[in-house]
């Protein structure tokens, strides 16, 4: 009796495994015969090498992506780079001399005083669903972000005081006063907030609770075939794309939010692309960089990590005690030892990959401990009977590159006896208190993106990023002036000398560059954050565009020698589970065979 | 007293447990620094934006206010409108109990299965190698985190050796027939599954050990024994059986729990339950879903703990409804 049924167990088994390995390979082997237009070789004014048409590319997105609609709340901004078109755009070519390039603008025009900018809209733009893009759908948008206040309103819109459609694809935007910095702030907010939105579909409803926001209709270069909230999102090719049909048939974005499992899932080879946000550990990188079949690509990225030093608080109101802290901070020791020498050091007031519009007079100082003592000792900062000078706490959100920067400042500024406590929270904690001036020294990343222009964000004293509490009256009226300034080098002037403000009065303490990491399967090209011709730059259209992406099986390496059967790690675990079940078969019989 | 009264006051007192669990959790979601609008807002955020935001979901009342509003919604029958989803939360939280459902149904049903046999044999065969080897096995897999755990299984049969897939619930864009999908979907379910099932069989095994060993010292067992009858016949028939109460109390418990997901093990394995979706909805600070969810868990516990009464009563009719044990 028992053994019968032993029989007819084993023979279930292997079928079982033997259909689910089977429907395994089926999957994998899909490939669609459609007509393909010719490669796109020269777009926005750049020649790229010409790619191949067809496949699947795969990869993971760390955030959470509710729904689709970046307008309202600035989420989803990977999906959303897919379905949607903004007016003009940036891509990581910013880092490398390419400015912003439109997208639904086909060319434009700015007026003397910089006040009256008129877009001319690509006339064979059409939504998903088939109706044609026009100047309509472009003042919609802008208009309702306007009146509902939605993000991209303080950071550009708010400046805008009419827009007029003259015809179905001109819009004429009038600025409420002369603004040089529009152009690159309306690029900017499209990469995460500023999507152009189908008028017939959104008009009257609330963008909040729009069902479109689940099935979006775009008129960008993929199409949404499936969105399951939580789990995945399947795109096509749009093959009526304004600008000519992308090279891959199929996007899948899946979301991970565990950056160990991410990585893992890549090196399994399931993703063909992850980003940065899935190193959890500094090392990889360099384990990765040795792997056969992955390029690792790293990149100009338009943050740099700082720390941000409260001015409403003792002792950093302070100016001598904030001179002290930056003589303090070595910058090659957290260069090295925290990021592995990737992330390079960065001296000035504007990060290194914008060298055109960096002031080489205004240095942060280098590190020196004698100096940063006696600055100390002159503030009235002497070391007290307790062995520190002062008390202070050092706060970051849970972000990785924020972690490994606030370790590194601990330690440095124990070696100045100033006893620092390190407190680490989770990212709506941590934004509160930022926000309401809760902190004694963040760490913060400061966007240098795309010009100076940026710097009213953070330190004119209605700068809304103005955290720190800074004020400086002439550094406010430099600021306005800059924004007014309409021939470049004079602008170019007033920026040196707020340069040279904002590092006498250490209004922050740059420390290092951040750089973008992307871990990428050989044989895949046109990737944005890789140079052209080969790479995306310039016509990826946001940063993660991959409207561009290619695929060509790369010239197979020399065939590695085979590692000898019996070292195959699945032949070990067979051999060792044979070996226990043998084990114990016989000691259960052995103890049987006792017992009678 | 009546079956009928029993199960009416039961049902008054879960009432009491819910609304206490809403008040409780309420206060003590909302006292954690941090709102909703600094995740919508973004990385770029500004201060104006996030004002806005506040007034639009009636953030910037007071705080006392907020909890009328939601009371009144709550008897409403309304668990509120999910900032983050822009979707109702009932709607949110029934796409993702099928997912977890599966996954801990699914690990419940092995770890129930294994645990409580495998308990129950070594509790016969007290003292003896086997016992003590089974027994310790289970205590180390229960002492295993499982993240860790999870990790090292996706490294050994993800990454290595390529057998099961690594993350997800099933493969995006598969296209082929129902049969497919339904393989697909066991298929990404056996390294998730695995690892629930290692981390808790521990705690079966050892309760039920304990309780057969208990039961192996009564007398009814010796004359069972004594008059002949088989090991197999004495564990199935008398042993196991007068075993089942507390083993019941924790399948109960487990089963209640069951609808809040495996954190962990959905975090590794990007599996879309409600264990990540509580992570997700407490990272960006999404009261009402947050809400909602607990809620849900709340019910579901109150309600197993008097499914368990009943069965109580039906495995021992020693004890009766409503009385005091």
């Amino acid at each position: 009796m028992r053994k019968a049924k032993l029989k007819l167990k084993v023979p279930l088994i292997t079928l079982i495994v033997a259909i689910i390995l089977l429907t395994s390979s089926v999957s994998t082997c899909a490939v669609s015969a459609t007509e393909y237009p010719p490669p796109n070789t020269w777009e926005n004014g750049r020649y790229y090498t010409p790619g191949q048409y067809g496949g699947t590319f795969r990869t993971a997105d760390i955030e959470p992506c509710e729904q689709i609609n970046p307008d309202w709340s600035a989420t989803s901004s990977m999906e959303s780079a897919q379905v949607y078109s903004r007016l003009i755009c940036f891509d990581y070519g910013v880092m490398y001399g390419i400015g912003y390039y439109g997208d639904l603008a086909k060319s434009w025009e700015i007026s003397p005083d910089f006040k009256v900018y008129t877009f001319h809209l690509y006339e064979n733009a059409t939504w998903h669903d088939g109706v044609p893009v026009t100047s309509a759908d472009v003042k919609y948008t802008f208009e309702t972000i306007m009146e509902k206040d939605y993000p991209a309103n303080s950071y550009v819109l708010n400046r805008i005081e009419s827009i007029a459609t003259p015809d179905e694809y001109t819009v004429v935007i009038t600025l409420k006063k002369t603004d040089t910095s529009f152009m690159g702030a309306l690029a900017m907010a499209g990469m995460w907030m500023l999507s152009i939105l189908p008028k017939h579909l959104y008009e009257g409803t609330d963008w909040k609770t729009n069902p479109y926001n689940l099935h979006p209709i775009g008129s960008g270069p993929f199409k949404v075939e499936e969105f399951v909230p939580g789990e995945y999102t399947v795109f096509v090719a749009n093959d009526n794309w304004f600008r000519g049909r992308p090279y891959i048939d199929k996007l899948i974005i899946e979301q991970v939010p565990d950056p160990v499992a991410g990585l893992n899932a890549f090196k399994a080879g399931k993703y063909d692309y992850v980003d940065n946000s899935y190193v959890p550990q500094w090392a990889e990188i360099a384990d990765l960089n040795r792997t056969e079949g992955i390029r690792v690509t790293l990149s100009g990225w338009v943050y740099d990590l700082s720390i941000l030093l409260n001015f409403r608080r003792k002792p950093f109101d302070n100016p001598l005690v904030r001179e002290a802290i930056a003589y303090g901070i070595n910058r090659t020791e957290v260069r090295i030892k925290g990021f592995y020498g990737y992330y390079p050091e960065t001296y000035w007031a504007i990060i290194p990959f914008f060298k055109q519009y960096i002031n080489p007079n205004a240095t942060f100082p280098d590190y020196n401990l004698t100096k940063a003592e006696e600055l100390l000792d002159k503030a009235g900062y002497p070391i007290g009977p307790d062995g520190y000078r002062f008390h202070t706490t050092i706060t970051n959100g849970p972000y990785p590159d924020d972690k490994v920067l606030a370790e590194m400042i601990t330690e440095q500024l124990r070696r100045l006896k100033i006893d620092v406590t390190w407190a680490m929270y989770d990212s709506a904690t941590w934004v509160s208190k930022r926000n309401a001036g809760d902190f004694d020294i963040t760490c913060y990343w400061v966007n240098y993106c795309p010009d100076p222009s940026i710097f009213y964000r953070f330190f004119h004293s209605k700068g809304w990023s103005n955290y720190m509490g800074y004020y400086n009256q002439e550094v406010d009226e430099l600021i306005e002036q800059s924004f007014v300034t309409t021939d470049e080098e004079q602008r170019q002037e007033i920026w040196n000398k707020i340069q040279e403000i904002l590092v006498k009065d250490i209004a922050w303490i740059p420390i290092v560059n951040e750089m973008y990491f992307t871990f990428i399967r050989e044989g895949w090209h046109g990737i944005p954050s890789e140079l052209p011709p080969d790479g995306g730059m310039g016509r990826s259209y946001t940063w993660f565009g991959f409207a561009r992406v290619w695929y060509a099986a790369p010239t197979p390496s020399p065939a590695p020698t085979p590692s000898p059967w019996f070292t195959e790690p699945g032949f070990i675990i067979a051999i060792v589970i044979v070996i226990a079940v043998a084990a114990v078969g016989s000691w259960v019989a052995w103890k049987r065979t006792r017992r009678t | 007293m009546s079956f009928t009264k029993f199960i009416f006051k039961r049902i008054l007192g879960l009432i009491f447990v819910v609304l206490l669990v809403v008040s409780i959790n309420f206060f003590l979601i909302h006292m954690a620094p941090g709102d909703v609008a600094n995740y919508l807002a973004g990385r770029e955020a500004s201060q104006q934006y996030i004002e806005t935001i506040r007034r639009e979901f009636g953030l910037d009342k007071p705080l006392f206010t907020q909890f009328t509003i939601y009371l009144d919604q709550f008897f409403h029958g309304n668990l509120g409108y999910s900032y983050t989803f822009g979707r109702p939360v009932i709607s949110v939280i029934a796409s993702r109990i099928p997912a977890t459902l599966t996954l801990v149904g699914i690990s419940l049903f092995f770890i129930i299965l294994i645990g409580t046999f495998l308990g129950a044999y070594a509790g016969m065969r007290y003292p003896s190698i086997t016992e003590s080897l089974i027994s310790n096995i289970s205590f180390i897999f229960y002492s295993m985190p499982t993240y860790w755990l999870g990790l090292l299984l996706v490294l050994i049969f993800g990454v290595y050796l390529k057998w099961f897939p690594i993350s997800g619930m099933a493969t995006a864009g598969l296209e082929g027939s129902f049969w497919t999908y339904v393989l697909d979907r066991i298929w990404h379910l056996v390294l998730p599954v695995a690892t629930l099932v290692l981390v808790w069989f521990g705690e079966y095994v050892q309760i039920a050990r304990a309780s057969i060993m208990e039961i192996m010292n009564e007398p009814f067992i010796t004359t069972a024994r004594s008059i002949g009858y088989k090991d197999r016949i004495i564990f199935f028939k008398h042993a196991l059986r007068n075993a089942m109460l507390p083993i019941v109390t924790m399948i109960a418990l487990h089963l209640g729990l069951m609808v809040g997901g495996a954190l962990f093990t959905e975090i590794i394995f990007s599996w879309p339950g409600m264990g990540r979706l509580i992570y997700e909805a407490m990272l960006a600070r999404d009261y009402p879903l947050l809400l909602g969810t607990y809620t849900i868990m709340a019910i579901s516990v109150a309600v197993a703990n008097i499914g368990v009464d009943v069965i109580y009563s039906f495995l021992d009719p020693r004890i009766k409804l409503g009385e005091k044990r």
